[in-house]
């Protein structure tokens, strides 16, 4: 866990943002940059206004953003948990790991987009090729980080255990799971970051919902000022999920790394 | 050396690996000692302190001979015999008073019978006011201090501890060393205690058997009056009797010169 950042490094984040908008602002007020390229920062605004308030073709904007966050919390949530379970029981007995290492092993560096059209040839073109495509992304991730997680249990703490009259289960469950936690989270928070990578491809099977959707949709039009608009909101949600994990792993976790 | 022991390991060997690489960690060793003893085994490094603990905890069985405790055969670990490592092994995601409770937690003892047990001891190692705190907010010492409430929390008849003092500083140690003794004193318990420091072990034990390596044999075994006289004479005043100072040095001896010369 990253030591927290010191104060004094504030200016210099809120520097690198505002020597951006500044040469935003420039690029786009001298005429220099066309419309269609960059939009202005007043275009950018009217077209958020007006995302927020007419909503993108027949649906809200808070619509667009429902669905993607279901397909993320579902595809993510299904993959970490199952993935998790995995990868604990890989990690706990050599042959549960024998049977499906490589399987993991061979999904976890796989693009996506790889087998994409495979999901849509088998599943159609509804929300389950959507939701199976993260599930797949966010799986082998949490799995391979969950099995080290266990493997690195300090061996002298499951010494301990039983020396203590632990039973193999009351180990599991009282050692080796909180030993494996930190990585656990970690595993969480990496698979979280590749499923929402993968959303945009996700939404681009058919349909004519989501965040990603919209972005390829407008990009179709070259609506520049919506692509933005999508992608600034995508970016935004993006890191506050991010941190609202970190949050959380350092609550539980307190002692990771002490 | 077997069933009117306590504890008995008869012709004990341990052997690792094969071939021409296998190591003879222990070599046919065989050592009694009786209930209530506190048994400190010395000797240079590798000469088979660990394995021989590692056996009669569990962790280790023999490749030839048997340990048993009270009659029957060691198989495997068992919670009458507690264990003290050298790292204190603590659990860092349970309190201090969580880890005091581990034992009777998983041997279903109750929640208030339980959290009174940890009390008791977590008292009487100094830590009660600690027991909101988790281990990595402890010192060194207070860590092994938690580690030793944890295995008597379990109340074992047997305990086991592998240079548990080691890595604390003198004044810690000496302190630890006294608090271990006093418990000891009030207790009916058994110990087996693991160090290299000849001192330490002179002080501490009734018994002190000495070890040399390659293969890892029991060379000899001295008893030692000083365990019962420290509580009432204060550490420092056993520590420069003279009684004490020759029995240290005898034990040195031993250990750097072997049998054949040492205490002639
Ligand atoms: N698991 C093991 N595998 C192979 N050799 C070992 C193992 N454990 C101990 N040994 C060897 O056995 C000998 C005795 O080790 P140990 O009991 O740890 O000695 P000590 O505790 O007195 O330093 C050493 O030579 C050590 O290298
Ligand atoms: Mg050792």
């Amino acid at each position: 866990m990253a030591a927290p950042e010191p104060p004094h490094l504030w200016p210099w984040r809120v520097g690198t943002i505002a020597v951006l908008a500044v040469a935003w602002v420039a690029a786009t007020g001298s005429g220099l940059v066309p419309a269609v390229f960059l939009p202005s920062p007043a275009d950018l605004w009217d077209s958020g206004v007006d995302l927020v308030t007419e909503g993108y073709k027949d649906r809200p904007l808070l619509d667009h953003i429902g669905f993607s966050l279901l397909r993320v919390f579902a595809g993510f949530g299904a993959g970490a948990l199952l993935g998790t379970a995995l990868g604990l029981l890989m990690g706990w007995r050599g042959w549960i790991d024998a049977l499906f290492a490589p399987f993991i092993e061979f999904l976890r560096p796989l693009p996506q987009l790889a087998y994409l059209l495979l999901l849509i040839i088998w599943l159609g073109i509804g929300e389950a090729p959507k939701i199976c495509l993260l599930f797949l992304a966010a799986l082998p991730v949490a799995a391979v980080a969950a099995r080290d997680g266990v493997r690195r249990a300090d061996l002298t703490r499951l010494a301990a255990a039983r020396t203590l009259g632990a039973s193999e289960w009351q180990v599991f469950r009282h050692v080796v799971l909180p030993s494996a936690l930190p990585d656990i989270l970690i595993g969480a928070r990496l698979a979280l970051g590749i499923v929402y990578g993968t959303l945009i491809a996700a939404e681009i099977i058919a349909g004519s919902t989501g965040l990603g959707w919209m972005i390829v949709d407008a990009g179709r039009f070259l609506r520049s000022d919506r692509v933005f608009v999508g992608v600034l909101i995508i970016g935004l949600m993006g890191v506050a999920l991010d941190r609202l994990l970190v949050l959380a792993e350092h609550r539980i976790v307190h002692w990771a790394g002490r | 050396m077997s069933a009117r022991h306590y504890v008995a390991f008869s012709d004990v060997s341990v052997t690792f690996g094969h071939g021409e690489g296998a190591v003879r960690a222990l070599d046919r060793v065989s050592l009694g000692f009786g209930r209530g003893s506190f048994v400190c085994v010395v000797g240079p490094s590798g000469c088979g302190k660990t394995t021989l603990l590692n056996v009669l905890a569990g962790f280790q069985a023999p490749s030839d001979g048997r340990v048993s405790v009270a009659g029957s055969e060691v198989h495997g670990t068992g919670p009458d015999r507690g264990v003290v490592f050298q790292q204190a092994a603590l659990f860092p995601w349970l309190t201090v008073a969580g880890n005091a409770a581990f034992g009777p937690m998983v041997r279903g003892v109750g929640r208030r019978a339980r959290a009174e047990r940890a009390e008791h001891w977590l008292r009487i190692v100094g830590l009660w006011e600690f027991r909101d705190r988790y281990p990595y907010e402890l010192s060194g010492g207070m860590q092994q201090r938690l580690a030793l409430a944890r295995a008597l929390a379990n109340d074992p008849a047997i305990l086991l501890m592998d240079e548990p003092f080691g890595a604390l500083d003198a004044l810690t140690r000496e302190r630890m060393q006294e608090e271990l003794q006093s418990v000891w004193r009030a207790s009916f318990m058994t110990v087996l205690f693991i160090t290299h420091g000849v001192e330490e072990a002179v002080f501490l034990g009734t018994d002190v058997v000495v070890m040399s390596p390659r293969p890892g044999r029991i060379i000899e075994r001295l008893a030692s009056p000083f365990a019962h006289e420290a509580g009432a004479r204060g550490s420092r005043k056993v520590k420069s009797d003279p009684a004490f100072v020759a029995l240290r040095e005898q034990v040195l001896g031993l250990i750097l010169e072997g049998p054949e010369t040492a205490g002639q």
